[in-house]
């Protein structure tokens, strides 16, 4: 049953230069540059294909994978053969100033609208001013004035005649009339007036009451005579004033005669104006002082006159296509837009000038893209995205008022039809945690574009790679790379992967390892990228992130950490861990022990009854019980007890990669086996004492490999790792050539037995017919032992007088 | 109070005023003068006595024109109103002078109001007068000006008949035309139609080097009525008499300011 070590070729999978079609990098022409993800893109076209509600998209898959270039491309090269979403513009609402209408128009209108609708306040101002100067008006205007003068004029003229043919006189006082008696001219005083015969006395009095009867009566009628006349100057005025508009607000219903909501907004701009010609005359430009301080004029015209303005909320090129958004910030009031506020004499003030689009409108007609943990993350930023997409229409509120914290009057702008095409990129736990909790989720985004993130390694896919590595140095203006380096970036790739026949698609880290490299190029004073600045990049890149892994070396080294790496130790063995801080991960060694004494049948693993380890780790533990429980001594109870610990472990141990590790200590406890202590051992362990594959095994060798060359020449070290694993391996040149030379070894181990011999040098022996195992063999010495520890208990019990519990009658 | 000085400038212009809009424009044109000829503004205001008079007899009333209310008149009210009259024009007076730069006072006459008004007149070098106090005109904004399509500035007209005072009228008037950019009718009076020529000969010798830009015209008849059209068809907005012209008698005063229907100044 003798395992052999791995021969160096299958420590690493080298990509052949010569494979690839080209000398730089300079002889790719590309484009993009985009890893194929053929499900992702035929996801993608579905999604955005398929035209009804709910199906919006959810890109899924790690982050760095290239899921938004490749969606923002997919998404870009669709749009642009498709038809450009209308213009929206916000107008006043002449019936409810309070609730803006929106306006919907051709692409490229809403700016020239606007343009035309300033210049028709410019012509407005012109023309109403003109026909408010005219000669044509100074004379209606005076001819109807005149006639309520002569009127009233006639009327107390009247009076006066009729009072001279009586000795009266009629008089103006200082705030009205009054009548007199009158001789010679002269108003009579009081001493002329008694001096008179009473006859004349009370002639006198009766006349002037008469007339004062008729005077009473004529001053009555003139108010409603003035309220005549002031309709009738009203009435001239509006004449004029829809004179002067007329013109202006019919050329401009031409201009957008095929626009019906256009040609009403504008018949309303006509009735507006004519109703508030006023605003137009220069008096009206004047503002009061306020507390004595002068206001100065608002540098956009009269307030009034923001009124007749156009707010060009969304202004498209009409040959751009649809529109393809990126939200970088999906906070409420970016995805649904927002009402400005102004500062004006104290008070805050706005209008529907001051609407501001959001996301949603720019992307309205199109597609939007969201990265949906900055979706989650903003204040109630998802719900509205959901409400919004239901009700297909955008209404701008604010989070103020959706939660009622303020409630004074502001704008209402009429909704929006919304119809856009959303996809949220995401990891897979977003994705799949909003399944589960949100129900409403699974409705509004029924395609799921799932993001490989890894590629199955050939020529194609190494293609591919160069091909990414030639479009970020254009991309990025870098020098450009030869043949050696892309590979030695693909075999990088394979390493991040961790997996020789794989390439990560995390197109992030390549882009950043291709940058670093031409840095280190540049540092070289090379024109061209070659695969040591590559190897440079790497190394550097682990120089800056590995003082943690240093720091454990040089203690185990020095002895703080006790670790051996020679001779042989009974219930001792080196287990792999690895450490993962920052994105940087690497392996070390622990010393794992196992002690085994007369019990219960108990295995304990210290890690968890401290609770520092986790439940996987526990599981593993727990399926070591199993298989010893189930391969020794199966006719007698287990009547064991052992405990299981890393040494030195202060930290949380999670995973079951030490299971197996734990069982070569326990099982050499049992034997009473020593172990060599230059292996390390990886593997989980199954029930029936298979071997089964773990992650993160490059790391772990090299962990290894440093802490024994650490500490001088390796002299047979190695590492045993499970046979599934092998596939996985992009060893590092040094641990490679150390193997080649027969100074570092890797183990291939599919099961227990195989483990068990390499560790102790000692057969592990199969259950022959007779259902015993070769003498001498491991599992023959464990078996004997848990054997000798059943029959030393039950003569304990039977000292006692006591049934084993295992040996008690069922009832 | 000061005659003209011996260079013949007009050194006062007296206005006689009342709250009324009627004078208020009366008040904006003798401004104007004053500040062509570079001359003090005087407003006089007068407290007609006769019309506080009045108040003895109980049963007149007086009507109010903006609130229709009615009451009898009483004397301290009448003279608070009078006096509150008084500082209203007074501030009027200021404020227009001011806006002119021209040196201003104002004086309050108490008495009847057509004594005083002649009294005022006959102490000013140049005496504007409109229908004010108790005889202001029955409208209550005044008649708007005719278009004047031959010219922008004001028309003034000067009474002329030959005689001594006419002469100083028409000499005022040039002085008043040259200085204040107006433009100049001047309405011969003869005593006798043959004597026509003869006063427009005298009048164009006076009007000098002004001749051609000046217009005369004559009347065909010696009433006032006569008068009162030509001022009206040519939309005058100041007529020049001087002192002793019958149409400044007392008695007729007022009707033959109502007659010709646009304020007059009267020269000395």
């Amino acid at each position: 049953m003798s395992v052999a070590p791995l021969e160096p070729s299958a420590l690493y999978r080298q990509c052949d230069p010569a494979q690839l079609a080209l000398e730089t990098t300079a002889d790719l022409d590309v484009r993009d540059g985009l890893i194929a993800q053929d499900r992702a893109i035929q996801a993608v076209r579905f999604g955005v294909g398929i035209r009804h509600t709910g199906y919006n998209l959810f890109a899924l898959g790690p982050s760095g994978t290239g899921k938004y270039a490749l969606i923002r491309s997919a998404l870009q090269e669709r749009a642009t053969h498709e038809a450009v979403p209308p213009d929206w513009c916000y107008v006043f609402n002449f019936e409810d100033a309070h609730r803006p209408r929106a306006l919907r128009l051709p692409p490229g209108k809403g700016a020239e609208l606007k343009r035309d609708m300033d210049q028709l306040v410019e012509d407005l101002h012109r023309a109403i001013q003109g026909v408010f100067e005219s000669d044509e008006y100074r004379t209606r205007t005076q001819a109807l004035e005149e006639e309520l003068e002569e009127r009233q004029e006639q009327a107390m003229g009247q009076i006066r005649e009729l009072a001279k043919e009586k000795d009266v006189i009629l008089l103006q006082t200082p705030t009205g009339f009054t009548l007199a008696p009158v001789r010679d001219g002269k108003p009579l005083g009081p001493n002329e007036f008694h001096a008179l015969s009473d006859e004349d006395r009370a002639r006198i009095e009766e006349d002037i009451n008469s007339l004062q009867a008729e005077m009473r009566k004529a001053l009555h009628q003139m108010p409603l005579w003035k309220k005549r006349s002031d309709e009738r100057i009203e009435a001239l005025n509006r004449e004029m004033a829809a004179a002067a508009t007329q013109s202006l607000i019919e050329a401009l219903c031409e201009t957008y005669g095929d626009l019906a909501a256009v040609v009403a907004y504008l018949r309303q701009v006509q009735e507006d104006v004519v109703e508030n010609f006023r605003q137009f005359l220069p008096e009206s430009d004047k503002q009061p002082p306020l507390l004595g301080i002068w206001i100065p004029p608002n540098p956009d015209g009269p307030p009034w006159h923001q009124r007749y303005r156009i707010n060009v909320l969304l202004g498209h090129d009409k040959n751009g296509g649809a529109p393809v958004v990126y939200a970088d910030l999906p906070a409420h009031h970016q995805l649904v837009g927002r009402i400005e506020h102004r500062a004006h004499l104290g008070a805050l003030e706005t209008d529907f000038t001051m609407i501001r689009a959001g996301a949603l409108h720019q992307a309205n007609g199109g597609y939007l893209i969201i990265d949906a943990l900055k979706l989650l993350i903003q204040p109630l930023a998802w719900e509205t995205l959901k409400r919004l997409l239901q009700a297909a229409e955008i209404r701008i509120e604010s989070l103020a008022q959706i939660t009622s914290l303020i409630s004074t009057l502001s704008l209402e702008p009429e909704p929006i039809p919304l119809d856009v095409k959303v996809v949220m990129l995401g990891e897979r736990h977003v994705y799949y945690l909003l399944c589960e909790l949100d129900p409403e989720f699974s409705e509004l985004f029924k395609v799921a574009v799932d993001f490989e993130d890894q590629l199955v390694r050939g020529p194609e896919s190494h293609l591919v790679y160069a091909r990414f590595v030639a479009s970020e140095v254009r991309r990025a203006g870098l020098r450009h790379f030869d043949r050696a380096a892309v590979a030695r970036v693909i075999e990088h790739s394979a390493r991040l992967a961790d997996d020789n026949e794989r390439l990560t698609s995390h197109m992030r880290s390549i882009g950043d390892l291709v940058r670093e490299s031409d840095y280190w190029a540049g540092a070289d004073g090379c024109e061209t990228v070659g695969a040591a600045h590559v190897q440079q990049a790497i190394d550097a890149k682990i120089a800056r992130a590995d003082r943690i892994s240093r720091r454990l070396r040089e203690e185990t080294t020095r002895g703080t950490i006790l670790i051996e790496t020679d001779g042989a130790r009974v219930g001792q063995v080196n287990g792999l861990a690895v450490m993962s801080l920052g994105g940087f991960a690497f392996g070390h060694p622990s010393r794992i022990t196992a002690r085994v004494r007369l019990g219960k049948g108990e295995l304990i693993d210290i890690e968890r009854e401290v609770k520092l380890g986790g439940p996987i780790h526990s599981k593993g533990v727990l399926i070591l019980q199993g298989f010893i429980a189930g391969r020794y001594a199966l006719d007698h109870p287990l009547s064991l007890s052992a405990s299981l610990v890393f040494e030195q472990s202060y930290g949380g141990i999670e995973g079951d990669s030490a299971s197996s590790a734990e069982l070569y200590a326990l099982l050499s406890a049992l034997a009473d086996l020593p172990i060599r202590q230059s292996l390390a051992v990886t593997g989980s362990v199954n029930q029936l004492g298979e071997v089964q594959a773990i992650g993160g095994v490059n790391e772990k060798i090299e962990g290894f490999f440093d802490t024994c060359a650490a500490r001088g020449p390796l002299e047979g070290q190695g590492v045993l790792i499970p046979v599934s694993n092998v596939k996985h391996l992009m060893l590092r040149a040094d641990v490679r050539e150390a193997v080649a030379q027969g100074r570092f070894a890797v183990y291939p181990i599919a099961s227990i037995d195989e483990g068990i011999e390499i560790l102790t040098g000692t057969a592990a022996g199969e259950r022959t017919s007779d259902g015993r195992f070769p003498d001498g063999s491991v599992n023959a010495r464990v078996e004997a032992r848990l054997i000798g520890f059943s029959e030393r208990l039950r003569a304990l019990h039977a000292q006692d007088g006591k049934t084993p519990p295992s040996e008690r009658a069922e009832p | 109070m000061s005659a003209a000085d011996p260079a013949g400038r007009i050194r006062r212009i007296a206005v006689a005023l009342d709250a009324s809009p009627h004078s208020l424009q009366g008040l904006a044109l003798a401004a104007g003068i004053a500040a062509a000829l570079n001359a003090e503004l005087e407003g006089v205001f007068v407290e007609d006595t006769e019309l506080l008079r009045l108040a003895g007899l109980p049963f007149l009333r007086e009507l109010r024109i903006a609130t229709l209310c009615e009451s009898t008149l009483d004397v301290d009210r009448l003279q608070r109103e009078l006096r509150a009259a008084a500082r209203g024009v007074r501030e009027r007076l200021e404020r227009t002078a001011a806006e002119l730069g021209v040196a201003w006072s104002f004086r309050v006459w108490r008495g009847d109001l057509e004594a005083e008004i002649l009294g005022a007149a006959l102490d000013a070098e140049l005496f504007a007068l409109g229908r004010i106090g108790r005889f202001a005109p029955l409208r209550r904004r005044p008649r708007p000006t005719a278009p004047k399509p031959t010219h922008d500035g004001l028309l003034l007209g000067v009474l002329y008949s030959g005689s001594e005072g006419s002469t100083r009228a028409l000499s005022i008037a040039l002085e008043l035309g040259i200085r204040h950019a107006a433009s100049l009718v001047v309405i011969l009076q003869p005593a006798t139609s043959a004597d026509t020529a003869t006063l427009r000969n005298r009048a164009l010798e006076q009007l000098g080097p002004v001749r051609e830009q000046t217009r005369l015209v004559s009347l065909e008849a010696t009433d006032s009525a006569a008068l009162a059209a030509t001022v009206r068809n040519l939309g005058m907005d100041l007529l020049i008499l001087d002192e002793t012209n019958s149409l400044l008698a007392r008695a007729s005063l007022w009707t033959s300011l109502e007659t010709l229907g646009c304020p007059v100044a009267i020269g000395r």
